[in-house]
């Protein structure tokens, strides 16, 4: 019991306090966008079950967790599962009584498979290790993105953010920035033709949200109008016009942080994002602060994870980017989102015991 | 941004460290651009878009006032209210293609084929409501029913309760009463100052006319919260419509009633009234119509039917001027007897013809009445010796005496549309048509042909100021103002506006006349005689078109028949009520007139109608 108590004195309270301060913005969002109904209930479950996984985790030697068997096994089965579900045409494992998205899980595994090979290297990447990424890493992404895309795309900016992290030499860097720039003038054209119809849309109503208002458009403006409408000091718990009104599309899961703005207005979404800005910078400190290797690559690919869902889901709501459909961490409805968030706060946990222990 | 490290001591031999901490940087820029876009979004952008949430979720419905009713002297409704389903549709909403697949959907629940309803749609849009657009009145409750379980799949469609007029009595008021339709785009411009919306109705005649700043109530307004399908979440405030005022009338329901099925399907009026104090118990003209018709409009066809009809529906006979023929013969015997131009007793010589000059003016019996006092000639409506009087009196005493008698100006009962008739006289005559006046149209005037003309009310208030002792009232059928609690807002009353010129004496005799002309062996309006009360009358048959021969009515096309006439008054020693029966078209007054008026007179008397 002592051995607890210690461990638990140990944990970092900085980011265990931005968590629960966030996923009291979750459980709060939740109530008001499904005023209380089975979405709600729901959520209440997910964020409990969660809990509990992130204490255990946190609590745990994730040295011995992490194990190249585990992980590597971890891996296969997903893998199987994946090709299980594409073949079937569905992102959704259904269960007895819930349903989840291994897509989700394959942001951890990712992670974990990304950060142990990476482990393993010295001071920057050498070929051999990147194509040891990639080999595990795109048959992941591919795999997700052809159910998901937008899911895939995140799953592929969290393995680039490994490469980039990784130490790549700058040049190296700068020729790939100009690889991508050539072909995307040369093949841009192409893909925009191999896109899906509802891709190019999102893309057309991004650049022009007003003359697509009625359809493709609309979840843009009705999200500015939601933000916007919230002012400095928001219209009040559950009193958004947007999302009572049910003006708001996905108001539980895409654009729950619209809901989150028109409510609390600016001073309130201005603090989420802090908080997200500050568990991002938690871990990343984590990262610098200690000096076991894989520790600090699932420290950077948790604080990349983290730092991409929130650009790419806020950016689309406050018309930076074009919308995709991600969860925002915490405050969007999801069984699958909430357990890989809080397993991932809690494996950072586990690492921020390590702080005061040197190699 | 300062990051302080604790454990780095050096981080030059740490590049993993360095990376992250440019990595930490770069976070910190993209969430600086974040914040910087809510902050512009919310707090300078603010009040733009909760500008445009609020148009976006928020709708000002307006709430129609049901009108006051109207009821008779005992508290029945000639014009109530009744609840109806109106269907209106948000054209904000129904935009589009989403708009149009509402309106197909709208039109298979309806049974309607979608491009006519569309058709109507956009007619109706152009009126010009902001958010209302009226698309079907009085829906019926299955319809109501359907379109509300289907309410999901017709966003932007709203049914709303609206109370709707009723008329109880239908047809047989229709005159009396008038009728209720929307105001046009065209009377919108010019209304709308006065608080009128494109679906609101206007009262177009009678007395939904007259009283139509009394009935009409003040529309309220409600604000709701209108949810992405267009459907009310949540009322915001709301200002509830004012009921509009009541009115209570002197008119009798069950008069009107029986009056309306007594002159169908002739075409006339029937005016009733009581002589004491100048109410009117009836205002009746027929044929009307279905005033339920004019709330949902008619069609092409119909409308041409009815302006049409030789038989008028839309006219109310009842205040339109007319040849009052043999009637009038009691004002020109009034004239004669208070110039003293004549004695009573005086006997005139009645060959069947008048001489004046060289021309011969014909009475209707073509052999003569033989020899005839003033009595006998009222009773057996003799011409020739009212042509005699014409003569002695001459049109400037005639006329005077006329309108003394409240003839050729209207009767200050200010029913829409009423007309004042003529008194013709030199004067008129020479700026009209420019020719001095014939001595030989004083003698027609004298018998109530020529130019003369009178409505049926002024008939009914003079007969009644012969008989109540010279007093001529203003007619009044408004008793009193009712505010929707019941409460008596205003009270009305008999309004004398002069006397008869015409002393005791001639009265009394003029009366004696009218009870012979009823109850006399050739009493010409004997058919209005009743056993156990004593009625007075006076038969009269107008001449249409000119002839110089005379030629049974029944023979002439319908246009070109005489107007019956009789105007009675009972009991006789007490009077109470006096008839005015007007049949156009109808040929005999005697034949065609005064036996309505009997039986109206038996049922008034001797009738089971429940008493007051």
């Amino acid at each position: 019991m002592a051995s607890y108590l210690k461990k638990f004195s140990r944990l970092s309270w900085p980011l265990l306090l931005t968590t629960l301060f966030l996923v009291a913005a979750g459980v709060l969002n939740q109530a008001s966008a499904s005023l209380g109904g089975v979405f709600f209930k729901k959520q209440l479950l997910w964020f409990s079950l969660g809990g509990g996984l992130l204490l255990l985790l946190a609590l745990f030697d994730y040295q011995k967790l992490l194990s190249p068997r585990l992980v590597f096994g971890g891996y296969v089965l997903l893998l199987v599962l994946l090709i299980f579900l594409t073949l079937k045409h569905t992102r959704w494992l259904r269960l007895p009584g819930f349903s989840l998205q291994p897509s989700e899980f394959a942001k951890l595994f990712l992670i974990f498979i990304s950060s142990l090979i990476l482990s393993r290297q010295e001071e920057s990447l050498r070929l051999k290790t990147f194509w040891q990424l990639s080999l595990f890493s795109l048959p992941l992404i591919g795999l997700v993105a052809i159910t998901d895309l937008d899911q895939g795309g995140m799953l592929f900016l969290i393995y680039l953010s490994f490469v980039l992290g990784a130490g790549i030499s700058r040049r190296l860097i700068l020729g790939g920035l100009i690889l991508v720039f050539v072909l995307g003038v040369s093949l841009g054209p192409y893909c925009w033709k191999l896109l899906k119809p509802y891709q190019r849309a999102r893309v057309e109503a991004f650049l022009n949200p007003e003359a697509f208002a009625l359809d493709r458009g609309y979840q843009i403006i009705q999200a500015l109008i939601a933000v916007g409408s919230g002012g400095l000091k928001g219209l009040g718990f559950k009193e958004g016009l947007s999302s009572r009104l049910n003006y708001l599309p996905e108001k539980h899961t895409d654009l729950a942080f619209a809901v989150w703005a028109e409510e609390w207005g600016f001073i309130g979404s201005s603090l989420v994002i802090l908080a997200f800005f500050f568990l991002i910078y938690q871990i990343l400190k984590l990262g610098i602060q200690i000096r076991e290797p894989l520790g600090r690559y699932i420290c950077y690919g948790v604080a990349a994870m983290f730092f991409w869902e929130v650009f790419i889901n806020i950016g689309g709501i406050l018309h930076l980017l074009p919308v995709a459909s991600v969860p925002l961490p915490f405050l969007s409805y999801g069984g699958s989102s909430v357990l890989v968030n809080l397993a991932a706060i809690g494996l950072v946990l586990s690492i921020s015991q390590r702080r005061y222990s040197f190699r | 941004m300062s990051l302080n490290f604790r454990n780095i001591t050096e981080p030059d031999k740490d590049p993993f460290a360095r990376r992250l901490k440019f990595i930490t940087v770069l976070v910190g820029v993209v969430f600086s651009a974040l914040l910087l876009k809510l902050f512009f979004l919310q707090v300078i952008k603010g009040p733009y878009y909760r500008e445009l949430a609020r148009k976006r979720s928020l709708r000002v419905v307006s709430l129609p006032a049901p009108r006051g009713n109207i009821y008779d002297r005992r508290g029945l409704l000639l014009a109530g209210n009744t609840p109806s389903f109106a269907l209106y549709v948000d054209p904000r909403v129904l935009k589009g293609q989403r708009g149009d697949l509402v309106l197909r959907r709208l039109a298979k629940i309806l049974g309607e084929e979608f491009p006519s309803l569309k058709q109507r749609y956009l007619v109706a849009r152009r009126k010009g409501a902001g958010n209302q657009v009226l698309l079907v009145e009085d829906l019926d409750r299955d319809m109501v029913a359907k379109i509300e379980a289907r309410r999901y799949f017709l966003p932007g469609v709203v049914i709303q309760v609206e109370p709707q007029r009723f008329y109880p009595l239908g047809e047989a008021a229709f005159h009396l009463v008038g009728y209720v339709s929307r105001v046009n785009a065209k009377e919108l411009k010019r209304l709308s100052s006065r608080g009128f919306g494109p679906d609101d109705f206007l009262g177009r005649s009678g007395l939904e006319a007259q009283f139509e700043e009394v009935l009409r109530g003040r529309k309220g307004r409600r604000l709701v919260e209108v949810d992405a399908l267009g459907r009310i979440r949540r009322v915001v405030t709301e200002e509830p419509p004012q009921i509009g005022k009541s009115i209570l009338l002197t008119v009798d329901s069950v008069f009107e009633k029986e009056a309306y099925r007594l002159l169908s399907p002739r075409s006339g009026a029937l005016v009733l009234l009581d002589p004491r104090d100048g109410r009117l118990l009836s205002l009746v003209s027929a044929p009307g119509l279905d005033p339920h018709r004019f709330l949902k409009g008619f069609s092409y066809e119909e409308w041409k039917q009815i302006t049409r009809d030789v038989k008028n529906p839309l006219l109310n006979k009842a205040i339109l001027p007319y040849h009052p023929g043999s009637t009038f013969k009691l004002v020109t015997a009034m004239a004669a007897l208070e110039k003293g131009l004549i004695s009573p007793t005086k006997e005139v010589n009645c060959p069947g013809y008048y001489r004046l000059g060289r021309r011969l003016f014909r009475c209707w019996k073509p052999w003569g009445h033989g020899k005839v006092d003033l009595i006998k000639a009222i009773e057996v409506s003799c011409d020739t010796y009212f042509y005699y009087l014409g003569e002695l009196v001459g049109i400037d005493t005639l006329s005077r005496f006329a309108r003394a008698c409240g003839f050729g100006r209207k009767t200050g009962l200010g029913f829409p549309g009423e007309k004042a008739g003529l008194v013709p006289d030199r004067e008129w005559k020479l700026k009209v048509f420019k020719v001095p006046w014939q001595k030989g149209e004083t003698l027609n005037v004298a018998i109530g042909q020529g130019a003369l003309t009178v409505t049926p009310l002024q008939l009914a208030r003079f007969l009644g100021a012969v008989v109540n002792g010279g007093h001529l009232f203003v007619p009044w059928y408004v008793y009193q103002v009712l505010d929707p609690y019941g409460e008596i807002l205003e009270e009305f009353g008999p309004r004398k506006e002069g006397n008869l010129p015409a002393s005791r004496r001639t009265l009394r005799l003029l009366e004696k006349g009218l009870v012979a002309a009823v109850n006399g062996e050739e009493g010409t309006g004997r058919a209005a005689r009743l056993k156990k009360v004593l009625v007075g009358g006076k038969t009269g048959t107008a001449q249409v078109v000119g002839m110089k021969k005379r030629i049974k009515s029944e023979k002439l096309p319908y246009l070109k028949r005489d107007h019956a006439w009789f105007i009675a008054y009972a009991p006789a020693q007490k009077p109470e009520i006096v008839i005015v029966v007007f049949v156009e078209h109808g040929g005999h007054g005697g034949s065609a007139a005064a036996p309505l008026a009997g039986k109206f007179l038996k049922m008034y008397f001797e009738g089971k109608w429940p008493r007051i």
